[in-house]
């Protein structure tokens, strides 16, 4: 487990759940490894975080859960991607793209 | 819609279904990160433990979830009321139909209890009630029925005089009296009552004193006693007004106290505002009764039996 921590703000860390489990159904194990791989190890989550999260999403309608097996024959609790959070996540991609851009030319402005 | 209905539901009336959800949930990772550890080379012992840590805390992480959950809760129920009051906004007419009958409903609720509670709960508020009898006669006009507050003085004159069982008989009349003060007049609703009524029912005044039958029947002296709600609306609860003089259709005269805050006679509905004795009444207004005039207008006889007397 990593030192270092960035704290996530609540909005990227939703964002980064729904990207994680965009291709493919995913359990919360999974998930956390996943974000900790396509962020190259910059973020470590917290399951304290990662959960409330997921639950969140899953009450909003944004994500599915599912008992199945995992690879290695245990049970385990996958997450998927509704289509209300397929929207969702073009929207936040989109916006975070915009918070970039913004931040971006703001902080080369000066 | 339904589906916000459902998982409310859910979470309400299934807390320990979501809570084992959610305790399966966690020890399922547990031993996926366990496994996952002990590939790496861990014996299964420091593999679960590391998992354990990795996770912070079953407990810890439970609390968080169900924060959210609990949130989510509340959102709904101010998103629910939220939406409440967009929708009757939104139809006015409805809204104010609703909101009437509901008033009116509410309304007429407590006006029939207060009054049920006024009339039959409590007892009147005078020393034993229960042996304070109303009397009722009938007269040839009432074609046999007994009517009530209609009777004759001729009716006073023998029940008073030769009902063995009473010791006291009085009498009420309603009337109206003239009041003048700081140059207005206003018309007072007046219990004009027999000089020994407050014998009888045995009245308390919570400022001066009532009339006794003896005080009341002095000639000479007028004399009235005030209801306290009267006193309190009219002479904002001066204490010092008992023995003043008051100007009662165009005479003066002294108030010789206030009756006890719930006194109402023995009408609960109507309470006069001022009582005035019918030996003051006389001199106010020349009134006089005999036997063979009777007087104007018909009372309301009240009687209490004596001690050991009973209705029978």
């Amino acid at each position: 487990m990593g030192e270092k921590r960035t704290d996530l703000l609540r909005g990227t860390l939703d964002l980064l759940v729904l990207k994680a489990i965009s291709l493919e159904p995913l359990h919360g194990v999974a998930i956390s490894r996943r974000i900790t791989q396509i962020t190259k190890g910059a973020f470590q989550v917290s399951f304290g975080s990662l959960f409330p999260s997921l639950h969140r999403m899953e009450e909003k309608g944004w994500v599915e859960a599912e008992w199945r097996a995992s690879d290695n024959n245990r049970r385990a609790k996958y997450y998927r991607l509704t289509s209300v959070g397929r929207t969702q996540l073009r929207a936040e991609e989109r916006q975070w793209n915009q918070v970039v851009k913004i931040m971006a030319a703001a902080v080369q402005s000066s | 819609m339904p589906k916000r209905i459902l998982s409310l539901f859910r979470n309400l009336f299934r807390k320990r279904a979501v809570e084992q959800a959610l305790d399966d949930e966690l020890r399922s990772s547990v031993e996926l990160m366990t496994q996952e550890k002990m590939k790496e080379g861990l014996s299964q012992a420091v593999a679960r433990r590391n998992a354990l840590i990795e996770l912070g805390g079953v407990e810890q992480v439970k609390e968080e979830v169900r924060d959210v959950l609990a949130g989510r809760i509340l959102e709904d129920f101010a998103r629910d009321v939220r939406f409440g009051f967009r929708t009757l906004a939104k139809s006015p007419g409805f809204t104010i139909i609703a909101v009437t009958i509901l008033a009116l409903g509410v309304g007429v609720n407590t006006a029939v209890f207060s009054l049920v509670d006024e009339i039959w709960l409590r007892p009147r508020p005078v020393p034993h009630p229960e042996r304070v009898v109303r009397i009722f006669t009938s007269n040839p006009t009432s074609g046999g029925m007994i009517a009530e507050g209609e009777s004759s003085y001729l009716d006073y004159y023998y029940i008073s005089r030769g009902v063995e069982a009473l010791s006291g008989v009085a009498f009420l009349q309603r009337r109206g009296s003239l009041l003048r003060m700081h140059r207005e007049v206003k018309l007072l609703s007046a219990a004009v009552v027999s000089d020994n009524f407050f014998d009888v029912l045995e009245a308390k005044a919570a400022v001066g004193r009532v009339l006794t039958a003896e005080q009341a029947g002095e000639p000479g002296v007028l004399a009235v006693v005030l209801s306290w709600p009267f006193w309190n609306d009219q002479f904002n609860a001066d204490p010092t007004l008992p023995g003043k003089t008051i100007i009662l259709d165009g005479k003066h005269v002294i108030v010789a106290g206030v009756l006890s805050r719930g006194f109402r006679g023995t009408d609960p509905i109507a309470t006069p505002e001022v009582w005035i004795p019918w030996s003051t009444w006389s001199e106010l207004t020349g009134e006089r009764t005999t036997l063979a005039t009777g007087w104007s207008n018909p009372s309301d006889l009240f009687g209490r039996l004596r001690l050991g007397a009973t209705l029978q």
